[in-house]
């Protein structure tokens, strides 16, 4: 019976082989998004998932109060090492410094920056899964003297990973042994590095690293199996409490596999992080589903017309119900399986373009592709189920003394369901659609919005430690070049001041008052070079010995000190006591979520962070050479790490960018499965209503009128599904609007040409089946009664 | 074998309430072939719908072997339907998608009778109506009278007891409707109880007895020759 079963379900799908390709089709699409989106989850969530003894490791976080509570996530070397000691709980200590100098390799091949590196102690190695191919993985970063390095990075540099005990010179440190090779880090680790050099190293070059206010160093504490985590914090926080009498911070620990998709924090307590977009995508992978499915039950019951004399010939044999009932079910899931297949081939093909496109590095390889097939097979069985139970249940319904007879309506009830379905598809994908156009328009408004700062044709240069040395010379060679029009110091780049400060002071000042400022060190004409605006007052120059004391401020700083008249006034800050010689325009220093604070800005014109070079108009890659040129003669032995301006700060926004792209993919799936759908409903009730039609035409309706007529149909439903979907998509997008400081406004337009799209492809869709309907001979239709 | 006792069909929607069978009191024989005539809308079809277990009375008895059916259940129905009732339709009613050698075995295959034994049956019967070179042929691809003996064949399959055909030659012309009365005719005469909706006159007069619906009530019964059981 079952053979029987397969047997038609292959033949009447080779039948109606567009009716099973349009079915197929939009299926198999919604199903390939699914999986690109559980692919991305799911890799989502196995980061930092690999570390054997993983659930047994926090980190250790402290919220402090500087004006409002932060979560600091790097912490005291001083606070790990006096917790470790007290707590027997706690059985390791692995400590972890990032930082984002570079470091000069240099072989007889090759020579390079590097930036990808970690400090740890030597228990590192022990405590995570690192696995270490050559070499002690217990004493490999016991001494100062000492790297460890990743194959690939090996093999990069050197050609070899036999290099256990050789000693290799990296600049600044010098002469390094290399006591150990360890694999290269996974993907899935949040953890990343080229190579590691030893927490005892990074101790002798900055001693304040053990300050007990040195917040720098993240503390990956191991926890006892079986420890009472909620019980140790609150030990730990007594034991905390009474050394620091008077202070408020809390210590806490946060679980080092979570961190990853949980790290953000407000008022001392986890909010989220990347978590919410995992959330959000998984949700809308679950949509996306759901639009193919309604799609596949509203072509199926279209098609249901077409099987109901078999169902008669069927029952009239004594089938029975549920018989009729697994049979379409089971044609519901062969038809997913080839969905799936096809989705399944996309997904493999298109996973390059998508790893591309969300900066991952997902790839099938057992056993993941053991985890990925069975998910795939969920998905048939779960969309079968769910998208073949309703046309069974339609089909499994007609009566056979009905049906033989060729009376196919299939009541009120049934098509009432299928026109919600109608209405719900077109809700969804009018959701995305407006998301689609507002995260786009929000885009938009960051790009083009006044920065505050100029930020194109800027080419700034990392500087290394052999700058500073020939910065003078640089400086000759780089002013005597027609293809730079000025250039600058600043110790952060100007759109992304990272840290602030509670240093601000001025006269009058309350006491309590805790200002958090931005400060930013920089050079000689600053303000000008990078485009700013002064409200008031002049730039760093030269010609005045005195502003090495001195400061520029902004209109918020201005504000929140209350000064309507700053020039001249004294303000304490890094550089002490000093004289404002200058206000300048509130500029974006940070991303748009957050509002524009207040920032200071002080001279530094030697040994900063990153000389800015504005470009004059003209060719960039010329000018870039000629600006190379002078580096690598001047600064010989250093390769010149460069990069432009603009590009960072479409770095800034590239979760959002992201957002954006994804957003524009799902409204054209979401709308294209719809229409779909829509396509099949209008089938099935040109189909339904042959006999009407042929009346009308014989009575003298023209093709016009009787297209009109069945449009008319749809386009209510899809302008019902607008109207439900306007609040819900208002609503949503103001939402995630708020969470930015300075955004556009959710415009009546917006809705209105999201709407008016809708309605246009869902009328292009069904007018094609209706005018064919229109057309076609009466006496056929009126015949076959 | 059948008996109906004030059998009633009503018909009712929103406004009217249409009475279709309007106490139907017949019985049949086992063995029988019955023919019932009348005009269009007196109630053929209801009643053989009813007759085969397809539809419920409204009201009144109906004894299928002994056993009161006009209450029960589609389940009840469809459990009582396989294999003892054969249906021809007018319009053949076959499945596009199964070739002819499929369509017959279908109910075979409700009756879970087993692979071989279904292939002896089939082709024993296609044999018998003549149709066993097109075995591998779709519906469409056979004239009209080709695929109402592929019906004939796929409603005697199974060996009912009854089979009842609504207007088998309505859609034939006379050769082939001949063709296929004789069939029916040499089905009887092998014991199985025939009961034919027809419009036909001269199809009636295979029958051993003719019954006159007019407005759902039986008005005349001629009896041809006498049925001896």
């Amino acid at each position: 019976m079952i053979k029987n079963y397969f047997r038609i379900a292959w033949r009447s799908l080779k039948r109606s082989r567009f009716f099973a390709a349009v079915n197929i089709a939009g299926l198999a699409f919604g199903m390939a998004v699914c999986m690109f989106i559980l692919c991305w989850v799911l890799d989502e969530y196995s980061i930092d998932k690999f570390h054997s003894n993983g659930k047994n490791i926090y980190r250790l976080q402290a919220n402090v109060d500087w004006g409002g509570i932060r979560t600091m996530t790097a912490t005291p070397v001083v606070l790990a090492d006096d917790l470790k000691d007290n707590f027997p709980e706690i059985t390791a200590n692995v400590k972890v410094r990032t930082t984002y100098s570079n470091m000069l390799f240099k072989t007889a091949q090759k020579t390079g920056l590097e930036k990808n590196y970690i400090y740890a102690t030597s228990n590192l190695l022990e405590e995570m899964d690192f696995p270490v191919v050559a070499g002690d993985k217990h004493s490999a970063l016991t001494q100062p003297k000492s790297i460890v390095l990743t194959e690939s990075f090996a093999k990069k540099y050197y050609g070899t990973t036999d290099l256990v005990g050789k000693i290799i010179n990296v600049e600044k440190n010098s002469a390094l042994q290399v006591t150990a090779i360890v694999k290269d880090v996974p993907a899935a680790s949040s953890i990343q590095f080229d190579f590691i050099l030893p927490f005892a190293l990074t101790l002798q070059q900055d001693p304040w690293l053990l300050k007990p206010g040195s917040y720098s160093i993240y503390n990956y504490m191991v926890i006892k199996p079986g420890t009472d985590i909620s019980r140790l914090t609150a030990k730990m926080q007594q034991h905390y409490a009474k050394l620091n009498p008077g202070n408020k911070n809390e210590i806490w620990l946060q679980p080092f596999r979570d961190i990853y998709l949980h790290e953000k924090y407000e008022n001392g307590k986890v909010a989220g992080g990347r978590i919410e977009y995992v959330r959000l995508f998984f949700i809308t992978a679950l949509i996306v589903l759901a639009i193919a499915c309604i799609n596949f039950m509203n072509l199926s019951t279209a098609q249901a017309s077409k099987r109901a004399r078999e169902v008669g010939v069927r029952k009239s044999m004594g089938a029975s119900r549920l018989s009729l009932m697994l049979q379409f079910t089971g044609e519901a899931i062969l038809m997913c399986a080839i969905a799936a297949v096809t989705a399944a081939a996309i997904v493999y093909l298109l996973m390059p373009a998508f790893n591309n496109f969300t900066g991952k590095h997902i790839t099938f390889t057992l056993p993941v592709t053991l985890k990925y097939l069975l998910g795939i097979l969920g998905v048939i069985l779960v969309t079968g189920l769910l998208a073949g139970s309703y046309p069974a249940f339609v089909l499994s319904r007609f009566l056979p003394v009905k049906v033989l007879k060729g009376d196919l309506s299939s009541g009120s009830g049934a098509s009432l369901f299928r026109k919600n379905l109608v209405v719900l598809q077109f809700v969804l994908s009018f959701i995305f659609i407006v998301s689609s156009v507002v995260i786009y328009n929000q885009m938009q408004y960051i790009y083009h919005r006044n920065l505050g700062v100029d930020k194109e044709n800027v080419m700034y240069i990392e500087l290394d430690e052999g700058f500073s040395a020939n910065q003078n010379a640089i400086e000759q060679s780089l002013a005597q070049l027609p293809q730079v029009k000025s250039f600058t110091y600043n110790s952060f780049l100007p759109l992304s001041i990272e840290g602030t400060s509670a240093d601000l002071g001025w006269e009058g000042k309350p006491d309590k008052l805790i200002v958090n400022t931005a400060p930013q060190q920089v050079g000689y004409d600053y303000v000008s070079t990078m485009g700013m605006t002064m409200k008031e007052g002049r730039d760093f120059s030269r010609d005045f010995a005195s502003d090495s004391a001195a400061y520029i401020i902004n209109e918020t700083a201005a504000r929140v000190m209350g000064m309507k008249h700053p020039l001249g006034k004294q303000i304490s800050f890094w550089k002490g006591k000093g004289t404002i010689i200058g206000v300048v325009k509130d500029y974006h220093f940070a991303s748009m979520r957050e509002n524009i604070s207040s920032m200071v800005m002080m001279l530094e014109p030697k040994d900063n962070g990153y000389m800015m070079i504005r470009l004059a108009k003209g060719e960039v890659s010329g000018q870039v050479a000629a600006v190379e040129k002078v580096f690598t003669t001047l600064n010989a032995g250093y390769p010149v790490d460069y990069h432009f301006l603009d590009e960072t700060f479409d770095n800034m926004y590239r979760s959002e960018t992201m957002l954006r792209k994804l957003a524009q993919v799902f409204a054209v799936v979401a709308v294209l499965i719809s229409c779909l759908g829509l396509f099949g409903l209008s089938v099935f009730t040109a189909e339904q209503r042959k006999k009407e039609i042929g009346i009308r035409k014989v009575l003298g309706a023209s093709v016009m009128n009787v297209t009109r007529l069945l449009s008319k149909e749809f386009l209510t439903l899809v302008i019902i599904g607008i109207l439900l979907a306007t609040p819900i998509s208002w609503y949503m997008m103001n939402n995630w609007l708020s969470g930015f400081a300075y955004h556009t406004n959710l415009s009546a337009w917006i809705f209105i040409i999201a709407g008016v799209l809708a309605v246009v492809i869902a009328l292009a869709t069904v007018s094609f089946q209706s005018v064919k309907a229109a057309m076609a001979n009466p006496v056929k239709s009126l015949k076959a009664e | 074998m059948i008996r109906t006792v004030n059998l009633q069909k009503l018909f009712t929607t929103e406004e009217v309430e249409t009475t279709a069978l309007n106490g139907i009191n017949m019985e049949v024989q086992d063995g029988e072939f019955v023919a019932i005539m009348g005009p269009s809308g007196c109630g053929k079809s209801t009643l053989l719908n009813i007759l085969g277990l397809l539809d419920n009375p409204s009201d009144g008895e109906y004894h299928f072997w002994d056993k009161e059916v006009a209450r029960m259940s589609e389940r009840q129905r469809a459990q009582l339907r396989k294999g003892s009732i054969g249906f021809v339709f007018q319009s053949f009613n076959l499945i596009d998608e199964l070739t002819v050698f499929e369509n017959v075995e279908l109910p075979l295959l409700y009756l879970k009778v087993p692979a071989a034994e279904r292939k002896v049956k089939v082709e024993e019967v296609l044999e018998r109506m003549n149709i066993m070179h097109r075995r591998n042929h779709f519906p469409q691809q056979l004239s009209g009278g080709q695929q109402q003996r592929v019906a004939i064949a796929r409603a005697v399959v199974a060996k009912p007891n009854l089979i009842l055909a609504d207007e088998p030659t309505g859609n034939l012309d006379s050769t082939n409707g001949e063709e296929v009365m004789k069939l029916l005719q040499e089905l009887n005469n092998s014991g199985t109880t025939l009961i034919m909706v027809t419009h036909s006159p001269y199809d009636a007069g295979f029958a051993h007895r003719i019954i006159n619906l007019f407005d759902g009530r039986v008005v005349t019964e001629n009896i041809k020759e006498q049925f001896h059981v």
